[in-house]
């Protein structure tokens, strides 16, 4: 049963539940433990109406925005009837909705009268969830169950009371028990507060005003979404784009491509034409495809459209079962973030063929990042080290690319200098960009950054990836524009002070004095330079 | 002898003399923007002239300015240079790698304060522990201020990895910029924000030796126009932080001044209710353009630390204060899918709304209340302008109206929900998302529009109560009087809680108290005694957001320490609603607010003649008559029972049905739902 609400009533829900969301996301934000979180901000939090679709997100990182509900429709697909008031429910299967397993979603229902009325969701990518390397996430695993612990839509509270039994599983099974226990208490605080507020609005304005609140949005979004679609030109666009390999040292490249048209309203984006899926944790679950689609097609559509349901059953991804967007269970999947930005781009290539009025050059997806595990002196306990690292933004036809961004889907932080050396056995030498590095044009790509970690502690070791290496590939400059110069690592060798390049992905052991560097792509240029 | 607050606005500048005897005088001139100095004198000397005072008569001068905001706003900065770490020059220009707007590709980010040919690496580090790894290249220093010589450069911000643990590097290098660059103005990160993260303090000092020219200069003006004027009392300036500082300070530390503006505002709005006898407080100052929301639970504005000003973070503390696009200039509109937003965009004060007859199109918040009789058609706004309700109305009828299919009432009322809902949500984030219930609060309604939405906003809410102060328009003036002079100090001190010795942390604050004494000595003449607050922020092990909770007066103990870390478990688990597995809590910061107290301001009630007369406003969907009431005519025996809309020079208050309004001996009225 729902009512819908005047216009203005109507104006008044749609605001409170992004705030609803707002709020989550600032609960979990200052409660939570890992640097992956509280510094970087790899995470989201939503509002979903009782049937799993969703309402409002707070935006911290569009990687995992509008896939929630994937996630959530496997939860109320495999508990239905059986959900009750204060129950929480934990899920990162990637062939259950998820994403890699690292993104830990935990649900919680809201419950008037025995009956759910909203849910309350948060995603966040955890330092470690088990499995083959220090980090869990790797390019270079080979099936599913190397990439930790996998959690197929489970209850982690029942009715109230934890299940003891999955906390203990949990900490028996990651490298830093702290930080994950730490911060799946501050994913439940932040769900707990979604509910509570959801609460409050139903209390307020009744269970079928706020329902029929939620469905409006939807509505509102699905009519501005389709208005705009239809006013793009009618006529297919396509474009390609390629990963440097499959993630080991003289693998193939591998072939991304995208054709976009509009039908009736509804884009549609067609990913029948990329390669098959790869023998290596660089396949993407076809929830993170959607976000990349979301995120592309949110840019052209201008601020109006926000993401919900509405957005999302007016976009419809075409990827073939056992491709490299929508691999076959137990495919290994764990790097999928590199062919989730590079798909972004090839969208945005395609976005900006047909609406040549927003034209853009190509901003680096290099995605410098490594995961670090080794022993700190000081306090002789393991500490894991991840950073990301930005790189060259695309420039524009009347301005150059951002200097030292982390683009698209993704924004990460950088990891702040003190903090790295604070609670890490490394000194980081140089942060910088790199002059030059941006492709050449009318307007200049963006700089990349260079980092160089030196470990202070006995010994390390851990998986890294730079992706966009191989020169071809470099950020594509448009109308005449260079390509960015493509990333790069190194290893400087502490005893001999001989500095080499590294394979772009791979798993390194380092010892104390041994430098590693990482430097991010730069972005393409715009217009003959 | 007289006490004076003067705020200049954008577009007014407002003052208040309190005299010794409780009499208050008020004094409204326009703000003068190319010699904003003028506006102040100018101001000043009406103040005097009403009260037939001297410049002689005046005993103390406290002073708000938007001089330093809107430099921050605008980026008129001076030609700033950043030396640091070798390897570490584009510190600023990389920041967080973050973008403000993810899914705008299209417009840059901004660019940093300081651009890059003006940063300049000096080789030397300190490591994580605060011990010298590497000397200082003092030669590399020299260097770089033959470059800032020769590159025009006008001011210099230091900042070296760890000085928060170690200065050492950061005074040496500010001593051979002295040597070699004399009467340069000179930051250190370690002075202005000693606490860790590079990128904010690098931030934070750049910021502050940008304003430093600028805002030096404009003290400097003002106290020669002072002394010209034969004024000898000290000049204090407002700062963000929620007091004022003797100028000397500003001087010196101008970035303390950059959100100020708001911040007078909330003390003056939390004082009033303390006046009022109110003890929690949120404070809700309304104008043309925003509403700025902010919170006083037991009388005291809330603190934060960290803060942003156009893309630049300023880790400094400043009041907590929300600011919305939300004033009587905001802008209605309906878009083509049916929705209608109100602000933030905003009519301003020219053309301002339809209803001014002065060129304005677009239909205002103002206009809806023209439409719905709140203001009437006889009445000059501010004492200056009048109103068109022909205009009002067609704005509304052609703006939301038509597209909404409504009759041009009911789309006058729709507008004010919306505003309404915009600024309760406003509320909200300031309190229930805080862990604090808006029904234990009263309402301070304060700025010329917000006793006009008081009422409506404590509706929407749960309030029970809204205090409107005597003189609402003038309440960030008068907020200037009611605060004390205060210096805000901390130093990162990070060591897990089990682990501290009374004696070390007693030593520390030691340090701190001297330098608080020193800087409190500048005000001896007007302080009523010292006062000093310490606190501790702290964590859980592994977190990086703090709370900062309150610790016992000097000579530190074992048990205050004990009370600091109970106090931070039960608000980590009032406002997370969890206590985590590993509940070991660490001290990241020790806190000092230094304050010297003021002479508290009491202002006298000012009697005037009842005559009362009645209005058609709409309400519930219907027009009816609503007595109007001159504010003097209010008692303090008999309550006035809504619906009334009372009038006076600076503001309207709205006094809805099921409400009643009751004056207090000073002049306030508080209004209680019955």
């Amino acid at each position: 049963m729902s009512t819908r609400p005047d216009p203005v009533l109507q104006e008044i829900l749609a605001s409170a539940f992004r705030h609803i969301a707002e709020e989550m996301a600032v609960v979990e934000y200052r409660s939570s433990y890992s640097p992956i979180i509280r510094e970087m901000l790899d995470f989201n939090c939503g509002v979903f109406a009782a049937d799993g679709r969703a309402i409002a997100n707070s935006e911290q990182i569009p990687a995992q925005l509008g896939l929630m509900q994937f996630a959530l429709e496997a939860v109320i697909a495999k508990w239905g009837d059986r959900v009750a008031d204060g129950d929480a429910f934990l899920t990162n299967h990637p062939y259950m909705g998820g994403t890699h397993t690292p993104d830990l979603q935990v649900f919680t229902p809201l419950m008037v009268d025995g009956r759910v009325h909203a849910w309350a969701g948060s995603i966040a990518h955890h330092i470690d969830i088990g499995g083959r390397f220090p980090g869990t996430e790797s390019a270079q695993t080979t099936e599913l169950y190397q990439e930790g612990l996998i959690f197929p839509a489970i209850r982690l509270v029942s009715s109230g009371v934890r299940e003891a039994a999955v906390y203990e599983l949990i900490a028996a099974n990651v490298r830093v028990p702290d930080a994950t226990m730490g911060d799946l208490d501050a994913q439940l605080a932040s769900c707990r507060r979604g509910t509570q507020r959801l609460g409050e609005l139903i209390e307020r304005h009744g269970a079928d005003v706020v329902g029929g609140g939620m469905e409006a949005v939807v509505d509102q979004t699905a009519r501005r979404a389709e208005a705009l679609f239809r006013s793009w030109p009618d006529r297919a666009v396509e474009a390609e784009g390629f990963l440097d390999d499959i993630g080991f040292e003289g693998t193939d490249p591998v072939r991304i491509h995208a054709r976009l048209s509009v039908d009736d309203g509804t884009l549609v984006v067609d990913l029948s034409g990329s390669s098959p899926q790869v023998a290596s944790g660089m396949n993407v679950p076809l929830a993170s495809a959607h976000a990349a689609a979301y995120f592309a097609v949110r840019c052209f559509l201008g601020g109006d459209v926000p993401h919900n349901a509405g957005l999302a059953g007016r976009v419809r991804l075409v990827a073939p079962e056992g491709s490299l967007f929508n691999p076959t269970f137990p495919t290994a999947l764990s790097a999928r973030h590199l062919a989730v930005q590079r798909l972004t781009d090839v969208l945005i290539d395609a976005l900006s063929d047909l609406l040549p009025a927003h034209a853009i050059a190509g901003s680096q997806v290099s995605f410098p990042s490594f995961v670090l595990q080794a022993v700190d002196p000081r306090s002789g306990s393991l500490t894991l080290l991840v950073d990301i690292l930005g790189g060259g933004g695309g420039a524009r036809p009347g301005a150059p690319g951002d200097d030292g961004i982390d683009p698209y889907t993704s924004n990460c932080a950088i990891l702040p200098v003190e903090i790295a050396e604070l609670e890490y056995p490394f000194v980081v030498e140089r942060s910088e960009l790199i002059e030059g590095s941006g492709g050449a044009g009318r307007q200049r790509g963006g700089l990349g950054i260079r980092r160089a970690y030196r470990l202070l502690g006995d010994a390390a070791d851990g998986m890294y990836y730079v992706e966009q290496t191989d020169p071809r590939f470099g950020a594509r400059g448009r109308d005449g524009g260079e390509p960015g110069r493509p990333g790069r690592v190194a290893l400087r060798d502490g005893q001999t002070g001989e500095e080499r390049p590294l394979p772009g992905k791979g798993y390194l052991r380092i010892r104390r004095g041994d430098t590693l560097i990482l430097e991010g792509a730069g972005g393409g240029g715009f217009g003959a330079p | 002898m007289g006490r004076i607050g003067i705020d200049v606005g954008g577009s007014f500048t407002d003052a208040v003399m309190l005299d010794d005897a409780g009499g208050v005088r008020i004094a409204k001139v326009p703000s003068t923007p190319s010699r904003i100095e003028a506006g102040f004198l100018d101001a000043l000397q009406d103040l005097l002239a009403a009260a037939g005072a001297r410049t002689a008569d005046v005993a103390y001068l406290a002073h708000g300015t938007t001089v330093a905001t809107n430099a921050v706003v605008t980026r008129s900065f001076a030609r700033t240079a950043l030396v640091t770490n070798d390897g570490f020059a584009d510190v600023l220009a990389i920041g967080t790698q973050m973008r403000r707007n993810v899914y705008d590709l299209w417009t840059p980010e901004p660019e940093p304060l300081v651009p890059r040919e003006r940063c300049h690496g000096v080789p030397g580090r300190i490591d994580a522990q605060g011990v010298e790894v590497e000397p200082l290249n003092e030669e590399a220093v020299r260097c770089a201020a033959a470059r800032m010589r020769s590159d025009g450069t006008e001011a210099v911000a230091v900042m070296g990895l760890f000085s928060f643990l170690n200065a050492a590097h950061e005074r040496r290098i500010g001593e051979i910029l002295a040597e070699e660059l004399p009467g340069l103005p000179v930051t250190l990160s370690s002075d202005v924000v000693p606490e860790f993260r590079e990128y904010p303090r690098a931030a934070t000092a750049a910021a502050n030796a940008a304003l430093m020219p600028l805002v030096g200069a404009y003290v400097g003006a003002v106290e020669r126009e002072l002394a010209e004027a034969g004024v000898s009392a000290p000049l204090h300036l407002m700062q963000s932080n929620g007091g004022v500082a003797p100028a000397e300070r500003a001087r010196d530390r101008p970035i303390a001044l950059a959100a100020s503006g708001p911040a007078a505002g909330v003390i003056g709005g939390a004082r009033l209710a303390r006046d009022a006898g109110e003890t929690n407080a949120i404070t809700f100052d309304m104008g043309g353009t925003t509403a700025d929301i902010g919170i006083a639970p037991g009388g005291e504005p809330q603190i934060r630390f960290d803060g942003d000003a156009a893309g630049t973070p300023i880790s400094i503390p400043q009041i907590d204060v929300l600011c919305i696009g939300a004033g009587g200039g905001s802008i209605a509109s309906v878009d083509d899918f049916g929705a209608l937003s109100v602000g933030p965009a905003s009519a301003g004060a020219d053309p301002g709304p339809a209803a001014y007859g002065r060129g304005g199109q677009r239909a205002t918040v103002t206009d809806a209340h023209v439409v719905l009789g709140t203001l009437g058609a006889d009445r000059r706004l501010a004492g200056r302008l009048p109103l068109d309700r022909g205009l009002a109305e067609a704005a509304i009828r052609r703006d939301v109206a038509e597209p909404l299919g409504l009759g041009v009432e009911d789309a006058a009322v729709a507008v004010l929900r919306i505003l309404n809902a915009n600024m309760a949500n406003a509320v909200r984030v300031m309190s229930v998302a805080r862990g604090l219930d808006p029904r234990d609060f009263a309402l301070v309604a304060i700025g010329g529009a917000g006793p006009m939405h008081g009422c409506q906003l404590a509706d929407e809410v749960g309030i029970p109560r809204v205090v409107v102060p005597r003189f609402p328009g003038v309440a960030a003036a008068w907020g200037l009087l009611a605060t004390d002079i205060r210096h805000d100090l901390r130093r990162t001190w990070r060591r897990p809680t089990a682990q501290v010795d009374p004696a070390d942390l007693d030593a520390e604050m030691a340090r701190l108290e001297a330098e608080a004494r020193a800087l409190l000595d500048g005000s001896r003449a007007v302080s009523l005694g010292d006062d000093l607050a310490w606190e501790l922020d702290m964590r859980y092990r592994g977190q990086a957001y703090n709370l900062t909770v309150p610790l016992g007066p000097r000579p530190a103990t074992a048990e205050a320490v004990a009370a600091a870390e109970r106090a931070f478990v039960a608000e980590h688990h009032h406002l997370y609603d969890y206590t985590p597995a590993v509940p070991e809590t660490e001290i990241v910061t020790i806190r000092l607010r230094a304050s010297a107290r003021t002479a508290p301001a009491h202002a006298a009630a000012d009697p005037q003649a009842p005559s009362e007369t009645t209005r058609q406003r709409v309400y519930d969907g219907a027009w009816a008559d609503w007595p109007v009431v001159p504010r003097g005519a209010l008692s303090t025996a008999a309550p006035l029972a809504g619906p009334a809309i009372i009038e006076q020079d600076d503001t309207t208050t709205v006094l809805h049905r099921g409400w009643t309004a009751t004056a207090l001996p000073d002049g306030a009225l508080v209004l209680e739902r019955a």
